[in-house]
């Protein structure tokens, strides 16, 4: 099973394949992209320039150090472009053909008939942009020309086992680490990156030191109550899906007494507290993914420190080296991956699992 | 303009009256929302009686989510003369081309892509003129997709009243329906609502479900966005009760009318 690695600059591109990586994916947000259309509307769905390589010329050297050591790079043109956007889009693609990518990852449907249309000569692969749930889906891309799906984080492992076995030709990746967003990437509609424009470069550089990951890695080492209480505004980030709403019950069909009321509220207000934010961990499944032949695991956070990223991969490559090696039952394993993750991150694994099913 | 009202259970069609001449039935966030192929007698009955045209709206699925959907499917194209399928699945999409060889479908909010987060109304001065017109924009007006969906049997796409404003040219040949006055924002599997009476362990899971949906409706207010936001099952929305001056120009030739939001 592939480990794929996100990287936001070529100097960490070298560090993170000799961490483990064994597949590289990355973002171009170009100074004639932001110029027309800011971070906001990103042309490639992370809208922190953090986020992002800030040139294609940083593109062709995490090409170049990563086919040096046999290592593909995928481009993410991920977005939904409307029909102002494609000529920048094609020269992006067309530019990420000349500087050898692998391949580009898609999730819009006009963009994926364009491609084919043009004969471009990469692989394609559908981001979980593409929202396939199912096998009939998977099937709709493959005839259009893909060759990997990148599937959604709202599916059970059973789902996905179903979906791989009705489709044996295609290749099909998972999340496994990190940004376990609520919402459905492909169906949410939320802007991200806000806080860029309207505190500019004051607020890329916090971003940039990933201040905001550090104070929500922060949050697993505090007490479970003490965390049900905090809310994003505290710290500036300003996310959509974690704001500190006010919440009330605006339509009751049962007539609750006070109390019941505010147990449901508190119910409702757990799903946009931090912790919510907090980075998600799916590694004690990776041996139900192999066995269900998953092609590869997908680190999430390019925005991510190179740190991080190091660490991540490192934690992931030792658990499927020990995998290989020791075929454990169920509970040795998920003891390994529990002991490796305190050891990488000095810190227990806190159950916040990307796939809880059965844990 | 063609009235139409959109509901997602049979109580509801005490909201329907002689203005509206076709009827939306079904939903578009919850698999578990399918509804009964009783629940489609009455509305065959119902339209029948009224002299409705008629649409289904069909939810994105997993493949357990197609199994329960196919009988429904079945019975609609085989009972509901001219009935158009709104489809919010590629994968839906594909079964009805393949197996059903269906042509009267309509492009679901889903796979629309406007870009509905009202933050976008904070950075209007702040922003580009190009990144504002961006944001009212959708992908289905790019001419190779439209031609796409023309040529697969889609004939119209289903938008919502975006807070910024909607902007199509005037080439744009895909007729579209506006629904009013709730616009969806994000969805989920991981329902908030389904949980909200028992609590939960872990946030990412797919909370057993007693329809808690049918019960609850939740308002979230933040200072930092322009509107409040509604959550109703699995779903976000806002309310936009201001409809657009130029339908005509937009190529919107109906109006979809949801008396409550339709979960």
């Amino acid at each position: 099973m592939k480990i794929l690695v996100p990287v936001n600059n070529p100097k960490e591109a070298d560090k993170v394949i000799q961490a483990g990586a064994d597949e590289i994916y990355c973002g171009v947000l170009s100074h004639n992209w932001m110029e027309t259309y800011t971070n906001i509307a990103s042309s490639n769905r992370r809208e922190w320039r953090a986020a992002n390589l800030d040139s294609f010329s940083e593109l062709r050297q995490v090409v170049d150090i990563a086919h040096s050591n046999n290592i593909p790079v995928y481009l993410a043109l991920n977005a939904l472009y409307t029909e102002r956007q494609y000529p920048l889009v094609f020269e992006q693609a067309g530019q990420a053909k000349k500087d050898g990518v692998d391949a580009l990852i898609v999730a819009d449907l006009g963009l994926l008939l364009s491609l084919k249309r043009r004969k471009i000569d990469l692989d394609i692969h559908i981001s979980t942009g593409g929202t396939t749930f199912n096998s009939q889906t998977a099937k709709f891309y493959e005839e259009l020309g893909a060759s990997r799906i990148i599937l959604p984080r709202h599916l059970q492992i059973e789902e996905i086992k179903g979906i791989l076995n009705d489709c044996p030709t295609l290749k099909f990746e998972v999340f496994i680490l990190n940004s376990g967003c609520k919402n459905i990437d492909g169906f949410c509609t939320f802007q991200h990156g806000v806080n860029e424009i309207l505190h500019g470069q004051i607020w890329n550089l916090p971003k940039r030191l990933n201040f905001d990951r550090h104070l929500l890695n922060g949050i697993r080492r505090l007490p479970s109550n003490l965390t049900q209480r905090l809310k994003a505004n505290i710290f500036g980030i300003d996310s959509a899906c974690l704001l500190n709403y006010e919440i009330s019950l605006v339509s009751d069909s049962t007539d609750l007494d006070k109390k019941r009321r505010q147990a449901i509220l508190k119910n409702i207000s757990s799903g946009f507290n931090l912790l919510s934010g907090v980075d998600t961990c799916g590694v004690c499944k990776l041996a139900e993914f192999e066995n269900i032949g998953v092609y590869g695991v997908k680190i999430v956070g390019r925005n991510y420190s190179t740190l991080k990223k190091i660490n991540d991969t490192r934690f992931l490559k030792t658990v499927l080296s020990y995998l290989a090696t020791n075929h454990p039952d169920t509970k040795e394993f998920y003891t390994f991956v529990r002991m490796t993750f305190k050891q990488i991150y000095k810190m227990d694994c806190g159950d916040l699992c990307y796939y809880p099913d059965g844990i | 303009m063609e009235q139409a009202i959109f509901i997602s259970k049979i109580e509801n069609l005490k909201y329907v009256n002689s203005k509206y001449t076709r009827l939306y039935f079904g939903n578009e966030f919850c698999q578990r929302l399918i509804p009964p192929l009783e629940d489609l007698k009455v509305i065959r009955d119902f339209v029948s009686g009224h002299q409705m045209s008629f649409n289904l709206v069909t939810p994105y699925v997993t493949d357990r989510g197609i199994d329960a959907l196919r009988p429904i499917l079945e019975y609609v194209i085989k009972n509901f003369s001219d009935a158009e399928i709104v489809i919010n699945d590629w994968g839906i999409f594909r079964l009805l081309r393949r197996e059903f060889n269906h042509i009267n479908l309509i492009l679901g909010r889903l796979l629309t892509k406007q870009k509905r987060g009202p933050r976008i109304l904070n950075l209007k001065d702040k922003v580009p003129q190009d990144t504002i017109q961006h944001f009212q924009e959708s992908n289905i007006d790019v001419p190779i997709l439209s031609e796409f969906l023309i040529n697969n049997g889609i004939k119209r796409v289903e938008l919502d009243n975006l807070l910024q404003g909607i902007f199509r040219k005037d080439t744009c040949f895909l007729k579209a329906s506006l629904y009013f006055p709730f616009a969806y924002v994000t969805t989920t599997r991981f329902c908030l609502t389904a949980s909200s009476e028992t609590g939960r362990k872990f946030l990412r899971n797919i909370p057993s479900c007693n329809k808690e949906c049918q019960k609850y409706i939740f308002s979230l207010r933040h200072k930092n966005m322009p509107v409040n936001l509604f959550v109703k099952g699995n779903t976000q929305f806002f309310k936009n009760e201001r409809l657009p001056d130029n339908c005509n120009n937009l190529n919107i030739d109906r109006i979809v009318y949801e008396p409550e939001i339709p979960l």
